[in-house]
């Protein structure tokens, strides 16, 4: 049964653009500036993706939010630019708080807002959907009081608020170094900074150190002596800790090697870096490939950030229709992400001159990865969890129970979440699917696979699912097993 | 464990677990209860054991509580109005009307 | 270093060819299972796990009787891991009646089983269905309930009879994919695998949904469509329904699973790829199972799905599966085509059958899934 191509339909927009962080944001200006119908569909209430998470709020609300802007510092203060270019550039049609829970390669995608659902449809969709957080397994690490240096930069910004008693910080990353940093500026001091990387590291990354990485990485060494000057007490070449408490978190034991040190605490907060959320690449049937540097997958693209359908039957024919763009498509933070949404602009438009000049932009801004990559390596993940400790969040499955699987010679990752319920919470893998995949490659030597997604991809309420908007109306012909046997007619034993 | 830095425009009221709760628009349910002490925003369904928000951007899902008879909604993604009243999930969902 | 030879060959690993494997195997013949991937992955692991006289075809009954009896003595078959089964029986499936016309129909199968002398199913009013399923919209009419009917877990015991058929001594060989299949000159089987050649005194056609095209492979032509059949999940719900609901015209049918999850079906298809053993779920055909579900139930409304997933199924003509032997060639079965609704039949599907290979005798509970039926009357 050949299903028809959707193109047929009529579409919505030239552009749907889902994610208005800085790629979102830079991609939709340059389009609408020329003349494209675009739609920009995000999560959050207001635009600026994580990174500039709030920034609209807190630049409005004047005096108020002025200690805290200057302690979140001129980076997060730089997106003003941008976001305010997003609002007056006429021909966005920004809508926000839409969840996309399916993305089609011919061009489809499925949105949700409250009770409401559909379809949109437009000759080019641009995934720029971001990053999530590495999930960190150890020991404790679901106990209440353990939180991202995301969720604590999102309460900071979003939420105007900062933690109040004892902080300890642990992980790895600019990041990490960052928060402590703006939480020092609002006179909070951590009772600990906790690193997983060491100079060693970072002296191993110096022949990667290029000029363009040199603002950041002063940027980065001016935090940390504010830290020590601060008498912030920190650890590098940390290598494991435990969260500690019964209903919430009382302390953490950090092991430096053999030695380990009880410190009290009421909120931890973890990073292990940050990975591109493919839950929407993967859903279309992208192709998602590992990236043994980044221990993350990432989806396949070219440098332009076209998108790579997988191999084998697909649920719509007809040409990709996907870009990627920003973290989502690799990691490189905020001045990377308006360079590629700009350049995928230029390639949308097929704009001759400006397109080889976007991507040398975009290969400038890569470059401090580079070093940054290498000098904060993936630290408190970098060992499979073990024995009680929780792998999959949403269904309360530990390390063991998965691992006994494994060693009876399973390697199929959707075969081991049928029989365990692992990766079938709400989450839907968001959180585990990373540690499993890698547990089973350590035992297979395989390279790590996702669980196998369909839509939704996010929850979908029945309402809205029943009153889908904009289907196809030749796919939504039901055809349905006819079940239902005859009745009041005689059946004899021998009828055939 | 957290405590505000700057304020939000208008206040108003919600419930948490049947106790009032100052809130500001603009806000998160998450944010909210995160300020007004709330430890515990739900109880997983296999083990109930406690659970608090731990990404805070809509990606791991603790922080499921019902909200105005819905469950399974997301703290982190919702914004406070007036007079919502939020109660920790314990276990699976509630469905809304049958209690 | 598994065994070339055997008694029977069954190609396919899913619930029917490991039912038939373990009463063989137990009985003493050597038997090896084949399948193309992981085996009961398919529509044995991923259907909705009812156990379900209700609105069963009446040709399919005695063997549906047997097989109930079969699953409530479980560990008989698989041992200790019945309890990982999830089964459960005695709870109960229920059609709901949403108007007129499905209530005109509950009243005409009531009759018709009466006048049969089946009394499982039961008609029930409109007060009753409401204590009975407290949730349910008050434009319920009524409807027919089978009560000693419930349901199990899928993949769970497609997985427990795979492994009891191992137990018992069976060779199961996996991702090992079927190439060739052909008759020898001393009338024993040829199996070409993509892990090697088998010979076999007996073949058995288990490959579901790829049933018709191994068929084939020896001539003979057996009508198939092949569907996707998707089914969709809530997160975790508070205890909602005890009973399992089916509906009557509507796509209605969803269960409450030891998770505490919704599982709804409704027979809806999905995109099927049978030769890349793939399916696609198409959302917006699964918009009329939920609008059956909400109809029918309308606190649901505010519920999410949190997933779907569709598996390959193979459907006959006349909605009944083949089994039996083949109408071509000798010492070869089919037992494949079980159109969404072979789950609760296997275990008696594997006693059966299995009795047939061994006596030699037709079983007269096997008549209606005669394989060249179609044929047969094309003929006439």
């Amino acid at each position: 049964m050949q299903l028809p191509l959707s193109a047929s339909l009529p579409t919505d927009a030239d552009v749907i653009i889902v994610g208005a962080g800085p790629a979102g944001m830079s991609a939709s200006i340059a389009l609408a500036q020329a003349g494209r119908k675009v739609i920009v569909l995000d999560m959050q209430a207001l635009p600026g993706g994580q990174i500039f998470r709030g920034l609209e709020a807190n630049l409005a609300a004047g005096c108020e939010t002025l200690e805290l802007m200057n302690a979140l510092g001129p980076t997060y203060a730089a997106g003003e630019a941008v976001i305010r270019a997003f609002r007056e550039t006429p021909g966005i049609d920004f809508r926000p708080r839409h969840t996309i829970w399916e993305v089609r390669r011919d061009g489809t995608i499925g949105w949700l807002q409250g009770n409401r659902a559909g379809y949109l449809r437009a000759d080019h969709v641009v995934l720029a959907n971001g990053a999530m957080e590495r999930p960190v397994p150890f020991p404790g690490w679901t106990l209440p009081g353990v939180m991202t240096a995301g969720a604590a930069q999102t309460l900071l910004k979003a939420g105007r608020m900062k933690p109040d008693g004892r902080v300890v910080l642990a992980g790895t990353g600019p990041l990490i170094l960052l928060l402590a940093e703006q939480l020092r500026r609002l006179g909070v001091r951590p009772v600990l900074l906790a690193r997983t990387d060491h100079l060693r590291d970072q002296l191993a990354a110096l022949p990667r150190l290029r000029f363009a990485a040199l603002g950041p990485v002063a940027k980065g060494l001016g935090w940390l002596a504010r830290l020590r000057l601060a008498r912030i007490p920190v650890r590098s070449g940390v290598t494991g800790i435990e969260a500690l408490g019964q209903e919430l978190v009382e302390g953490v034991r950090v092991w430096q090697g053999d030695r380990v040190r009880h410190v009290a605490c009421d909120l931890l907060i973890v990073h292990d870096g940050i990975v591109p959320s493919i839950d929407l690449a993967q859903g279309a049937g992208l192709r998602i490939g590992w990236n043994d540097a980044l221990q993350a997958w990432q989806p396949a693209t070219t440098e332009d950030g076209s998108a790579v359908l997988e191999d084998g039957a697909s649920l719509t024919g007809g040409p990709c229709r996907i870009l990627i763009s920003g973290d989502a498509r690799c990691i490189g933070g905020a001045d990377a992400a308006i360079a590629h949404g700009r350049h995928v602009a230029a390639v949308l438009l097929d704009a001759k001159g400006s397109g080889p000049q976007t991507l040398a932009k975009v290969r400038q801004s890569l470059v401090p990865r580079l070093f940054l990559e290498a000098a904060f390596p993936p630290g408190l993940s970098a060992d499979l969890p073990t024995g009680s400790t929780t792998v999959c969040r949403c269904e309360d499955i530990p390390a063991t129970a998965l691992q006994e699987l494994l060693r009876a010679g399973a390697t199929d990752i959707n075969h081991v979440r049928g029989l365990t319920r692992c990766g079938m919470g709400p989450c839907q893998g968001r959180n585990c699917a990373i540690t499993l995949a890698r547990m089973i490659a350590a035992e297979s030597g395989a390279k790590p696979v996702p669980f196998r997604a369909r839509p939704p991809v996010r929850p979908l309420p029945l309402q809205a699912l029943a009153a889908l908007a904009g289907v196809d109306p030749r796919l939504a012909e039901v055809v349905s097993l006819e079940d239902k046997p005859q009745v009041a007619v005689a059946v004899r034993s021998t009828d055939v | 464990m957290f405590v505000s830095v700057a304020h939000f425009g208008h206040m108003c009221t919600i419930h948490f677990n049947g106790s009032p709760i100052t809130a500001r628009q603009g806000e998160t349910v998450a944010a909210c209860l995160l300020r007004a002490g709330v430890t515990a925003f739900r109880r997983t369904p296999v083990s109930g054991t406690p659970r608090m928000p731990y990404c805070m951007i809509g990606h791991c899902f603790d922080c499921l509580v019902e909200i105005d008879g819905q469950g399974s909604r997301q703290a982190c993604l919702v914004h406070v109005e007036d007079g919502m009243s939020i109660w920790p999930q314990d276990g699976a969902a509630a469905i809304p009307g049958e209690h | 270093m598994s065994d070339r030879s055997c008694d029977v060959l069954i190609i396919g690993g899913g619930l029917q060819g490991c039912a038939i494997a373990l009463h063989l195997a137990r009985a003493g013949r050597r038997v090896v299972v084949i399948d193309k991937g992981i085996a009961g992955r398919q529509a044995s692991g991923v259907n909705a796990g009812g156990l379900r006289l209700l609105l069963r075809d009446m040709r399919e009954y005695s063997l549906s009787r047997r097989a109930m009896e079969l699953w409530a003595d479980l560990p008989s078959q698989v041992g200790d891991a019945a309890s990982g089964c999830e089964v459960q029986l005695g709870t109960g499936q229920i059609a709901v009646a949403m108007d007129a016309a499905e209530w005109a129909w509950c009243q005409a199968r009531a009759d018709e089983m009466r006048r049969l002398g089946f009394h499982n199913e039961v008609l029930v009013d409109a007060p009753t269905i409401r204590t009975l399923l407290p949730g349910v919209s008050d434009r319920a009419l009524g409807g027919l309930v089978s009560q000693g009917d419930g349901h199990a877990n899928p993949a769970a015991s497609a997985s427990a009879f795979r492994d009891a058929t191992a137990v018992a001594g069976a060779q199961i060989i996996e991702h090992c994919a079927l190439q060739g299949l052909a008759r020898m000159a001393d009338g024993r089987w040829r199996i070409d695998t993509e892990q090697g050649q088998f010979t076999a005194l007996q073949v058995i056609n288990c490959a579901g949904a790829w049933g018709a095209e191994v068929a084939a492979m020896v001539g003979e032509v057996l009508p198939l469509d092949v569907l996707a059949l998707s089914m969709m999940v809530t997160s975790r719900v508070q205890p909602f329904v005890t009973p399992v609901v089916i509906g009557i015209d509507r796509p209605l049918s969803f269960k409450q699973s030891a998770a505490g999850s919704l599982v709804i079906g409704g027979g809806i298809a999905g995109k099927a790829c049978l030769q890349d053993s793939t399916s696609f779920t198409v959302m917006d055909r699964m918009m009329a199972s939920a609008a059956a579900t909400i109809e029918a139930f309308p606190a649901l409304a505010s519920i999410s799905i949190l997933r779907t997933w569709t598996g390959l199924e193979g459907k006959t003509p006349d909605g009944i599966p083949y089994i039996g032997p083949s109408t071509a060639h000798p010492d070869l079965w089919h037992v494949f085509g079980f159109c969404g609704h072979g789950f609760q039949l296997a275990p008696a599907v594997g006693e059966v059958v299995a009795r047939a290979l061994m006596t030699g005798k037709a079983e007269p509970m096997l008549a209606p899934f005669a394989v060249g039926r179609f044929t047969a009357r094309a003929a006439a």
